[in-house]
Order: structure tokens, then C-alpha cells, then sequence
């Protein structure tokens, strides 16, 4: 088993990130492309196995178009917002209707622009499939729910109201883990390394488990941080009697907005637990997600993957990167992206029946047919669990 | 000599080579055997970055890697009299030291100035159809949601329309592109009334009844109506509306970069920027009202007593904290303001320094 490792550092990383950035201010945000080419390129090429490296080979040229169409469709889509605000609901859906052709581009561009040891990956998933994945499904998904509710109001009695919900939260429940296993078989089945081809074996059932561990442990963080902000309630509001202050300054509005600023911290303070929560529970669903989708990954049936994060370091890690990015007004995200990314590939583990390096070296690339090569792409992100 | 990787092309077969220069030429040479050589300018060398490994790009797009980048500069580019540029200043810790500074102040400087600037400048150049647009569907969700008609005498509102025709109106008689209607609302919250002025970018101003019954003579009501003639001469709502789109786009630009995770954390710090622009739209206005009083021989603290007036009433109160998510300004400010006119308004001065 061989671990990946990253070899950049956040000082590194920084001193090139913020020189781009000065350079897109500069250049109005024209230069944009070309920092974030630039920026990809140093986090692929110091992602390291078996001390070959990763190499983002797109340019700013190809990402410029996309780029610029995606700000005038967002401004657009802003200013209608704002003047009428019915056509937006339009704007919205054409929006929906096109978001598994972005996927789909998205994933087949940026597939091609990246290669590892000199052999280019590729993406051969159809547009088609990635209708049937990204809209069908939840397009069902989306009629059954309403299905359910109109059941619910019609049949107007209290057990129903209680089955139906139980109903409602059994078929999300479901519909997620169905909705992730094809969402993932799509994505990694069509990937290629060169002419090896990946494969992954997933059962909705694991996925489900994953789902329902995940509630439980947004429930017991929630309680948890109840009882804390309960002490926290009753050690300093209470013991300051605030409430007797507010009723005994009444008709004083000076008074009263010094005692109810004083509560403002608190309420900052909650919100950062209610943020605090939703991290951990993200964070474990993305951790135990990256263990299944690896264990059950594998690559021409000779390379193996693991992933062997930690829920508790991860939710750390954003937590704190969100913290320091934060109080540093931005400057701090190059060494959270270098963090998070040498946490992620330092937790990779790819192992092979033979040896790894032989296996790499004996990889070409594979033959592109005509019409394949997408020259440019509106890059959204899809959240394989990388 | 660069010790590195022969790779061929599109292929991960590789093996350890040397690449000797010599003049302007080269070799590369695998167990000292020369398998390819030609001359340095006909190599494609990858742009310097930190310390990756260097791609060089032979003439049959085989390709010789090293990690030996400071050599590969030395030997290769000052023959071929290509830069590495942007390596130059990303490793310079004076120009990276300048990039941050200016950066921030950059970044700093187009939030506070250069967004309302453009704002303005772009909200004076749409068409009025603009502002039609935006008024008559503000007005329509209102009163679904919010207005109920209002209770006021005929008396009452003939008298408030008629002494904005013969005494405000005359002020901005030139720009007749505008065209300003008075209407009546009654606003309830719970089983509060709420006294409030509001004007749309067309022209259409609102009173609410509680506003209304709160005023005590006609240059009350007529120095709130003039505050809020300034928000439509000065093109506020669309100023608003224009400078909200800056701000989420520059926002998602931003925050596009971090981990994704980030996002969470944007809502207040949007609330704080927005907010920060209202504030000062309120200011302009206040000061339009101020001069227009003092051309028209309002005393100055009507306004003031108005204000007061209403914001005792109101529930939300803004000092401290609050005041910095709250879209208007200080009160004390305002009043300071007032002040400030009424000294010029006993001494006749009009404009007011």
C-alpha cells in the first residue's frame, strides 16, 4: 500500500497565489483564467505516487470563453431576478435542464487535461447517461415527493400526517443513497487512465446505512451542543439577569440596546454552533462515503484504492480552515488548500496485485476519436468524494 | 548535464536520461547511449512554477522531465533568451510583499468606492422604463403582502396631496421625466401600526397612515416626502440594485477559490457590505431634503422632530451594535444634520456649508 503525498507548502503556494491575484485585480478579473490554470497546476504537479506526479495541462485560453459566459449568465440572471422576478422561475429551470450537460463537459474536459506519469485520463460517459443520472432520477424523485404530500393533505387525519412523514423521510432517504450509487457508478465507470479502465461496485444498501449514521450523528452533536449552550445560557444570561434589566429599563431605548448588544456575542456564538454541527455531519457523511467508494473502486481489476481519513481530523481541519480564512479576511486560504489537500492525499492509499510502478509504466494513452477533444468548459465541480 | 526522465510520447514507459548542452545545442543521452539531439531552440520548455518538475517537449512530443529547475533556467532559457517571468515575481518577497498590499487595498478600495461609483454611473444610464419595471412589481407584492388601504379621511389626503403639488412639486418641476403620485397605505404588523414613508423608482411615493397620524403639521409630512424625492432624483433603488450584483458576484468569485465548505459563512458578512450601502443612500437623502427645505423656507427641525417622532415609536431601535446591520444612519447623526441646517436657516444661509 503506497500513500500519496503532496510536496508543495503553504508559504509556497501563497506567495503564488497572492501575485495572481494582484494580477487579476489589475487586470479586471480578465486575467482570471490564467491564475486559476496556474494555481491547479502547482496543487496537481506536487500530488505525488510512487514519485511521479499529476499534471493539469488546460489553459486559460480554453477556460476564458466558459468563464465569461458564466458571469454574463449569472449577472443576468441577478438583474431578471430582480425586475421580474416570475421569469426567473424560467432562468431557474433552464438552469436545472442543462446542469447534466455542464457535468457532463465538465468531467470529460477536465479528465482530458489531466494526466499522471505522462498518460492522459479520459472520460467516456454518454450525454445521454448523464440525463438518465442527473435529471431523471431526481426529476422522479421530485414527482414522487409530491405524490406523497398531495396524499398527505388530501387523507386529512393525524396518522396519516405521521405516516406520510415517516413515508417522506424513508423515500429521501432512499432516493439520496440510490441517487449517489448512480451518480458514482456514472462517474467512475466511464473514467479511463490511459486505456485502463476504472471500476466501482456499489450497493444502494451501504449507502443507506451511511445516510442514517450520519442523522445520528447530527442528532447527538445537536444535543450536545444544546446541554453546552444551556450551561453557557444559564451561567451568564440568567446569572446576569438580563431579562430583569430588560423589564426594569423598559422605557429607556438606550439602556435596552446596551443589554441587547451584550447578547449579540451569543448569538454569533450560536450560529457558529449551528455552522460547527453541520460540519461534523458533513464531514463524517464524506468520510464514510470516501471509505465505501474506495474499498469498492478498483482500476483494470489490478490497482486497489483505500481512504483512511477520519471523520474528527476532517471536520477539524474545515472547521479551523473556515476559522482562519476568516479572521485573515481571505489570506489564509492558500495554506487551507494545501492543508486540506495533503490531508485528502496523504489518506489515499492505492495499492496493485503486481507493483505499482510497473503497472504505471506499461500505461499509453488511449486513442481519441474524432470530436472528442473539448476545447473549452464551463468547469463546474462535481463532488466525486476525491 | 540535467539528470531527468525520458518519456515517450502520451506513453508512461520512461527511463532515466541526461540531457547534455553544449553551445546551442543539445543530446540526451540513456546509458550513454545518444538517442535524441537537435538544437535548444527547437525544445518546448513548461513555464517555470515553485519547483515542479520542468517538462521539456522534444520535436516528436517525447518529453524529458526534471526536477533539476534551476539548472534547466541557468543552461537552457538564458540561450534561448526566453524569461521566467511570473516566477521571477512570485519568488521576489519585495513584489510578492507589494502584491498583498495592493491587493488589499484594491480589494478594499473597489468595495467602498469603486462599487457605488459604478453603480451610479450605470444607474444613471438605464432607461426610466428601468425604473417603471421594478415600481409597479414592488408596489403590486406590497400590497398583497403587506399594505392594507388605507384609513385616512379624504379631507386629510387631499389636503397632504395639495400642499405637495403647489409647494413641492415646483422644486423639481425641470425634470418632468419623473412622475411623482403620493399614495396611502396602512401598514400593520400584529396589531401594530407602523408609521414609515417609501419611495419607488418611478416616482410613486407611499405614506403609511401611521406616518400620518405621528406628524403634527404639513412640514413634517412635506420635509419626509422631500427625503424621499432625494432617494429618486439620486437613483437609489437601482444604485441598490446594481451594487447587490457587484457585491454576489465579486463574492462568489471569491469564495469560489476556498474550500467549498466556505460558502456557510457568507451569508452575514453580505448583510454587513449591503447594508453599508443603504446607509449611505439615507444620508444623501437626508441632505437633499435639507437643501430643498431651506430653498422653500422649511425650518430644518421638522425633519428632526419627525424622525424622533417615529423612531421612539418604531421597535427597532439603531444604536451600538445593531446600527451597523440597521440600513439607516444614526440617528444622532441625522439630528446633528438637522442641527447643522436650522443653525443656516435662521442665519438665511441656503445652500447650507
Amino acid at each position: 500500500m503506497k500513500s500519496l503525498t503532496f510536496n508543495g507548502s503553504g508559504l509556497e503556494y501563497f506567495k503564488i497565489w497572492i501575485v495572481n491575484i494582484l494580477l487579476t485585480i489589475i487586470t479586471l478579473g480578465i486575467y482570471y483564467p490564467w491564475a486559476k490554470v496556474r494555481n491547479n497546476r502547482y496543487l496537481y504537479a506536487n500530488s505525488i505516487l510512487v514519485d511521479k506526479n499529476f499534471e493539469y495541462h488546460a489553459t486559460g485560453k480554453q477556460l476564458f470563453i466558459g468563464y465569461l459566459i458564466a458571469i454574463i449568465l449569472f449577472v443576468t440572471y441577478n438583474v431578471i431576478n430582480e425586475l421580474f422576478p416570475r421569469v426567473s422561475f424560467i432562468l431557474l429551470a433552464l438552469l436545472f435542464i442543462s446542469i447534466p450537460w455542464l457535468i457532463w463537459r465538465s468531467m470529460k474536459f477536465n479528465m482530458n487535461v489531466t494526466s499522471f506519469s505522462n498518460v492522459h485520463f479520459k472520460f467516456t460517459g454518454g450525454l445521454g447517461q448523464a440525463y438518465i443520472t442527473f435529471f431523471v432520477y431526481p426529476l422522479l424523485f421530485i414527482i414522487l415527493s409530491i405524490g406523497i404530500i398531495a396524499l398527505i393533505t388530501t387523507i386529512n387525519n393525524e396518522f396519516s400526517i405521521l405516516l406520510g412523514m415517516i413515508a417522506m423521510i424513508s423515500l429521501y432517504v432512499y432516493a439520496m443513497s440510490y441517487f449517489s450509487v448512480k451518480k458514482t457508478n456514472y462517474l467512475i465507470n466511464f473514467s479511463r487512465y490511459g486505456q485502463g479502465e476504472f471500476k466501482t461496485n456499489l450497493e444502494v444498501k451501504a449507502f443507506v446505512k451511511i445516510i442514517l449514521k450520519t442523522i445520528l450523528v447530527s442528532l447527538l452533536t445537536l444535543i450536545i451542543s444544546l446541554v453546552i449552550a444551556g450551561f453557557i445560557y444559564y451561567f451568564t444570561i440568567s446569572e446576569l439577569g438580563v431579562f430583569n434589566d430588560l423589564i426594569v429599563n423598559k422605557g429607556d431605548p438606550k439602556a435596552i440596546i446596551n443589554i441587547l448588544g451584550a447578547i449579540v456575542p451569543f448569538i454569533i456564538f450560536a450560529y457558529f454552533i449551528m455552522l460547527c454541527i453541520s460540519f461534523i455531519s458533513l464531514a463524517y457523511y464524506i468520510t464514510r462515503q470516501r471509505e465505501y467508494v474506495f474499498k469498492n473502486t478498483n482500476l483494470d481489476e489490478e490497482i486497489e484504492f483505500n481512504s483512511t481519513i477520519k471523520f474528527t481530523t476532517l471536520a477539524f481541519i474545515i472547521i479551523t480552515n473556515l476559522i482562519a480564512i476568516i479572521c485573515t479576511l481571505g489570506l489564509a486560504i492558500p495554506w487551507a488548500k494545501v492543508r486540506m489537500t495533503r490531508y485528502m492525499l496523504e489518506n489515499t492509499q492505492v495499492s496493485s496485485k503486481s507493483d505499482i510502478a510497473t503497472y504505471i509504466n506499461e500505461k499509453k494513452d488511449a486513442e481519441s476519436a474524432i470530436g472528442e477533444e473539448i476545447g473549452d468548459v464551463f468547469d463546474v465541480d462535481v463532488a466525486i468524494p476525491l | 548535464m540535467i539528470e531527468g526522465t525520458l518519456y515517450e510520447n502520451r506513453s508512461s514507459a520512461n527511463e532515466d536520461a541526461v540531457l547534455y548542452i553544449s553551445n546551442e545545442n543539445y543530446t540526451i543521452q540513456v546509458e550513454d547511449t545518444i538517442i535524441y539531439a537537435g538544437q535548444l531552440a527547437s525544445l518546448l520548455i513548461s513555464p517555470r512554477l515553485g519547483n515542479i518538475e520542468r517538462k521539456i517537449t522534444l520535436e516528436d512530443g517525447s518529453i524529458f522531465a526534471t526536477k533539476e529547475n534551476d539548472i534547466v533556467d541557468e543552461l537552457i532559457l538564458k540561450v534561448i533568451k526566453k524569461k521566467n517571468i511570473l516566477h521571477k515575481f512570485e519568488t521576489n518577497i519585495i513584489f510578492v510583499f507589494i502584491s498583498l498590499i495592493l491587493a488589499i487595498l484594491f480589494s478594499f478600495s473597489f468595495f467602498k468606492w469603486g462599487i457605488p461609483y459604478l453603480s451610479k454611473k450605470i444607474a444613471y444610464t438605464l432607461p426610466l422604463e428601468v425604473n417603471n419595471v421594478i415600481s409597479q412589481n414592488t408596489l403590486k407584492v406590497f400590497d398583497n403582502y403587506i399594505f392594507t388601504p388605507s384609513v385616512l379621511t379624504d379631507e386629510q389626503k387631499k389636503e397632504i396631496k395639495s400642499s405637495f403639488e403647489s409647494k413641492l412639486l415646483p422644486l423639481v418641476k425641470q425634470n418632468n421625466k419623473i412622475q411623482y403620485n403620493i399614495h396611502f397605505r396602512q401598514w400593520k404588523s400584529e396589531d401594530k401600526s407602523i408609521a414609515n414613508a417609501f419611495a419607488l423608482p418611478n416616482g410613486d411615493i407611499v405614506l403609511t397612515d401611521e406616518f400620518v397620524n405621528l406628524s403634527k403639521n404639513e412640514d413634517e409630512i412635506n420635509a419626509v416626502i422631500l427625503h424621499e424625492m432625494g432617494h429618486i432624483e439620486n437613483r437609489h433603488s437601482l444604485q441598490r440594485l446594481i451594487e447587490s450584483t457587484f457585491t454576489a458576484v465579486l463574492i462568489m468569485y471569491v469564495s469560489g477559490d476556498t474550500t467549498s465548505l466556505g460558502d456557510l459563512g457568507i451569508g452575514l458578512g453580505s448583510l454587513f457590505i449591503n447594508s453599508n450601502y443603504s446607509r449611505n443612500h439615507e444620508s444623501q437623502a437626508d441632505l437633499y431634503a435639507f437643501e430643498k427645505m431651506l430653498a422653500i423656507h422649511i425650518k430644518p427641525e421638522n425633519f428632526a422632530n419627525i424622525i424622533n417622532r417615529i423612531t421612539k415609536d418604531s421597535i427597532i431601535k439603531e444604536d451600538s451594535i445593531l446600527g451597523y446591520i440597521s440600513s439607516h444612519p444614526n440617528t444622532s447623526i441625522r439630528i446633528n444634520m438637522a442641527k447643522k441646517y436650522t443653525e443656516c436657516y435662521k442665519k438665511g444661509i441656503s445652500p447650507c456649508k
